[in-house]
């Protein structure tokens, strides 16, 4: 059964257990377990205990009528069956007897006894418990002084015991340490324990943050592991049963600790919880909160077990012994504890603004102060004494001298720092008085925010919208100038048509008008037949220069009267324009002659061609090809002008929502950051009612520091340089 | 460091689930036996439910270590709850477990163990029923998501900061919902961020495409919103959702587009995935 338990089997969930359980008969073999019946829920369904890696179920079985505790496993643990099989059978050579109470628990692991869905999985069967856990057990008991006491020593001879036997139980925390009637320890979930047979294998668990070293490690898996825990155990009980109202204090109802926690183990210098336990009245809780804060940064195998007699104050096996290094409270006072933000989950430093608690290095105007104190106290007083001086003016060195000494004081970097930690302690202390206030000015900031929040984003979006308005228009631009030139394009185009035609009549008339000359000149007038002209006429003509029909162009006819009689004067037009009167050619003559040259072009023009030569024909239209074309190259170039725009203006969008949406991005960026700064001080201002003792103490510790830098422990300075 | 604030019943976190509830939700999703998107999404969320109660029950019963809202949006916004918690938001995870709607009984086939198979009757606590009426009106259940992560951040400062879940079929039909998903995720607690997460309900088939890293693979500009309007999976998830066989990056968003059945209920797994309870 279950063939898929490789190494990373999937398991079911607590709900999936949860369904399984409802029906017991199904899902169990064992007989024990087979229809055993579930501690139910208010809605009838079974109850489950979960943790991080199982959830637990009660169940009284039909056979026997014992009741178990079922653990079901919800995330697979490497090794599972043999981790268990090492424990248990470490567990059965305990002798029961030789144990200080019987905080063992029996167990068994079950493969393959519960079915969820189609497949089979391990179950760990245990006794159930009568106990309650050891925070419900102090909520209910921490007056009590004389049982907690008992308590603390309980705890520490079960550690004594595992110890004894090279065993850790890897979580050691207040809900696997369960406390019986009779005030003895039970230890439950041994899921995480160390037992010899498993040295050299990893940890399947790292244990409760709340009660773990910082140190530790995956890799921390043998019989040291449990030794933080059990010393913030140890502390928490001895602390209670020296002063119950500590549980009040810095037990927080429903926390998962006792009074520490890991905020504290892994920054003990702005701890708020730890100044309570190292300045308390009892030595024993001094020292014993000392320890543990000294422990906090140590690799565990370097930690010492608890002590095994009843602790006894001052003589810690380690508290002194331990390195500086790692001994945080060594270098940072415990003042600092109200100076260093709450929440931190870095390493512990030193606090750059904490004052020193002395002064050190003399600058030159401390060695100026130191010669002139003497001076003016010893010289005038000598002259006074001799004398020399009046005793009126005595004061005025001393005088001088008492103000440089108070500024060399006011400005050394010592009594700077002072002054600044005591306003933020100041401040920190007005905060824990006034919370109403602080949370009202941080509510007040709050709005403020929100509100201009608001207004950027309403800016944001009024900003997108015009970019597209201004986007939109750029192209509606574009595309309207490419219509346009379009237009005055296609006018000139169907033009063309017309002009070609134009230019091709125009061609074959001049074609024409050309012919008709060159025969009007072959038609000679001494070779033609003239009614009424002979030889000697023609003669005449040719004199004149008018020997064919292309040397005149026609004929004018003037009337005269001259003394009552009318008579005809016939003026022929030569080519060029001149007239001439020709003796002998009258107005019959001259009509005659006109009329030859007349019928000469209609016989030229009959004869004339009506086309136009392809070869000129040819020429033309490649003319107007031309043109077509270039017209055409405007039109494309139009077009692409157009597209250009349009991607500048594309790309000027793209680029404004690029901006728009980096500069909305850092906006965010910048409100989330000064949202979680307004979380942090929220948490501050709460912390801070908590931690006012904490405050009170380090302001008193302030002054005491105040003392140490006094002006007179200043004026010893200057003049000892100690 | 962000998102590793520890969950505990003195600083809780909260979890608001947005659920489309508009009319295409009755169309089938993608996976082996077809069924209404909706009944999907409110079986898969009614599952959370019981487990997240298992998850934090102890000895004297569920923690409150969350508080939960479940929304829905669709012909209109608001709590989805049914029941005694009806017109409820962010309800304590005590209260929701002592207070589901109804139990229902539902038979299960099981092997019997001896090769066959046999009818076994289990209880089902419902808290919501499936609803699928109206347009996605996503903008204003972001809207509403927002008033609570505001509220939530300002009333536990420390906490793990609030989860929002939007199980969505389609697109906003109130506008752009980028906006309103930045505002969700402005907010912050001392530990970080408010976490938006996102899932496409498949209605093809085809697919998933689950918590990816960039938006290069997806097939339009609706996923592409989904995807820029998502957080980025903390550590302690992306660490879980590899251990589920998932695909993940540094930069691995908390979405899953295209998703059946089976996406459904592990983004729901991831996504409400703790830090540590305590």
């Amino acid at each position: 059964m279950a063939a898929a338990a490789g190494p990373f089997r999937q398991f079911p969930t607590g709900g999936e257990y949860s369904e399984a359980m409802q029906n017991t008969h199904l899902c169990f073999r064992h007989p024990e377990l087979k229809g055993a019946v579930p501690e139910l829920t208010k809605i009838h369904t079974p109850k489950a205990i979960s943790g991080a890696f199982a959830s637990v179920f009660s169940l009284t079985s039909a056979a026997s009528g014992r009741r178990y505790a079922v653990k079901c496993f919800t995330r697979h643990i490497p090794d599972q069956e043999m981790r268990y099989e090492a424990i248990s059978k470490q567990l059965v050579t305990l002798d029961s007897t030789a144990l200080s109470q019987p905080w063992k628990m029996g167990f068994e692991y079950l493969p393959d006894a519960i079915l969820v869905g189609a497949e089979r999985y391990p179950v760990l069967k245990m006794e159930w418990v009568e106990a309650v856990t050891l925070s419900a057990w102090l909520d209910t008991h921490h007056h009590d002084s004389a049982a907690v006491a008992r308590l603390a020593d309980r705890f520490s001879e079960l550690a004594a015991d595992l110890v004894a036997h090279d065993i850790a139980h890897g979580d050691l925390q207040h809900g696997n340490l369960l406390v019986a009637d009779d005030g003895t320890l039970r230890l439950v979930d041994y899921d995480g324990m160390y037992v010899p047979a498993l040295s050299g294998r990893e940890g399947t668990e790292r244990g409760h943050r709340n009660y773990q070293s910082p140190a530790r490690g995956d890799e921390d898996f043998d019989s040291h592991m449990d030794r933080f825990s059990a010393w913030v155990i140890f502390l928490a009980l001895k602390a209670v049963a020296a002063d119950a109202r500590l549980w009040a204090q810095l037990h927080e109802r429903h926390g998962e600790y006792l009074l520490l926690a890991e905020d504290d183990f892994k920054n003990p210098s702005a701890s708020s919880r730890f100044p309570a336990l190292l300045a308390h009245r009892d030595q024993t809780v001094r020292d014993l909160a000392d320890q543990v804060r000294s422990l906090s940064w140590q690799p565990l195998d370097a930690l010492p077990p608890l002590p095994s007699a009843p602790v006894s104050a001052p003589t810690l096996p380690l508290a002194s012994a331990a390195p500086h290094s790692a001994d945080n409270g060594s270098t940072l006072p415990s003042w600092m504890s109200g100076h260093l933000p709450p929440v931190s989950s870095a390493p512990p430093a030193e606090d750059p603004d904490a004052p020193p608690t002395s002064f050190t290095g003399r600058r030159a105007l401390d060695v100026l102060a130191a010669v002139l104190l003497p001076i003016t106290v010893f010289v005038p007083a000598i002259l006074c004494a001799a004398g020399v001086l009046a005793s009126l003016l005595l004061p005025l060195p001393l005088t001088a001298t008492a103000f440089l000494t108070w500024a060399a004081h006011r400005t050394r970097s010592e009594t700077r720092l002072l002054r600044k930690h005591v306003r933020a302690l100041t401040k920190r202390r007005w905060q824990a008085t006034h919370p109403d206030k602080a949370t009202n000015e941080l509510h007040r900031q709050r709005m403020e925010f929100d509100s201009a929040e608001t207004k950027r984003k309403a800016e944001l979006t009024r900003a997108q919208q015009e970019l597209l308005d201004r986007h939109q228009r750029e192209v509606a631009a574009a595309d309207s100038g490419k219509i346009k030139k379009w237009a005055a394009i296609d006018r000139k185009v169907s033009s063309l048509d017309g002009e070609l035609r134009a230019a091709m009549d125009q061609a074959l008339a001049t074609e024409r008008a050309t012919f008709v000359q060159e025969e009007l000149r072959k038609a000679r007038i001494a070779t033609a037949r003239l009614q009424g002209i002979g030889e000697k006429l023609k003669g005449s003509l040719a004199m004149y220069g008018i020997s064919a029909a292309a040397d005149f162009t026609g004929i004018r006819l003037i009337s005269t009267n001259s003394g009552g009689y009318a008579s005809t004067t016939a003026l022929i037009v030569k080519t060029g324009g001149r007239e001439v009167n020709i003796k002998g050619i009258g107005a019959a003559k001259a009509r005659t002659l006109d009329a030859w040259r007349q019928a000469q072009i209609s016989a030229a023009q009959s004869r004339c061609t009506i086309r136009l030569s392809s070869a000129r024909r040819q020429s033309i239209t490649s003319d107007f090809e031309r043109r077509r074309a270039q017209h055409s190259d405007e039109r494309r170039k139009a077009e692409a002008d157009a597209a250009t725009q349009r991607a500048q203006a594309q790309q000027r969008l793209q680029d404004g929502r690029v901006r728009l949406s980096a500069q909305d991005a850092a906006a965010l960026r910048l409100a989330q950051q000064q949202r979680q700064a307004f979380a942090q001080r929220a948490l501050q201002i709460q912390e801070s009612q908590a931690d006012l003792d904490s405050v009170n103490a380090s302001l008193a510790e302030a002054r005491r520091i105040r003392r140490a830098l006094s002006h007179a422990r200043y004026l010893r300075f200057a003049l000892t340089g100690h | 460091m962000a998102y590793t604030a520890e969950i505990s019943r003195t600083n809780p976190t909260c979890i608001v689930f947005l659920v489309d509830q508009s009319t295409s939700m009755t169309d089938p999703i993608g996976g082996e036996v077809p069924q209404k998107k909706a009944d999907v999404v409110a079986d898969a969320i009614n599952r959370l439910l019981t487990e997240l109660s298992v998850k934090c029950a102890k000895e004297e019963g569920v923690r409150d270590y969350f508080h939960v809202a479940v929304v829905g949006y669709g012909a209109t916004v608001g709590s989805a709850f049914a029941g005694a918690l009806t017109g409820r938001d962010l309800v304590p995870l005590s209260e929701v477990a002592d207070n589901p709607a109804r139990v229902d009984d539902r038979t299960k086939k099981v092997p019997d163990g001896a090769g066959g198979l046999v009818e076994m009757s289990v209880k089902f606590p419902l808290w919501m029923d499936p609803v699928a009426h109206g347009g996605t009106p996503m903008n204003r259940a972001l809207k509403y998501a927002e008033t609570l992560v505001a509220g939530w951040t300002e009333r536990y400062p420390a906490s793990f900061p609030p989860i929002v879940i939007n199980l969505t079929d389609g697109e906003s039909t109130d506008g752009d919902p980028v906006e309103a998903a930045n505002s969700i995720t402005a907010h912050a607690t001392a530990d970080g961020t408010a976490l938006l997460f996102n899932l496409h309900v498949s209605a093809s088939g085809g697919s998933p495409v689950s918590f990816p890293d960039s938006d290069a693979d997806l097939p339009d500009s609706h996923a592409s919103t989904l995807f820029q309007m998502s957080s980025p999976l903390p550590s302690h998830m992306r660490s879980y959702a590899a251990s589920q066989g998932q695909k993940v990056s540094e930069t691995t968003r908390g979405f899953v587009y295209n998703a059946d059945i089976t996406s459904v209920v592990q983004f729901l797994d991831i996504g409400t995935r703790a830090t540590e309870l305590r």
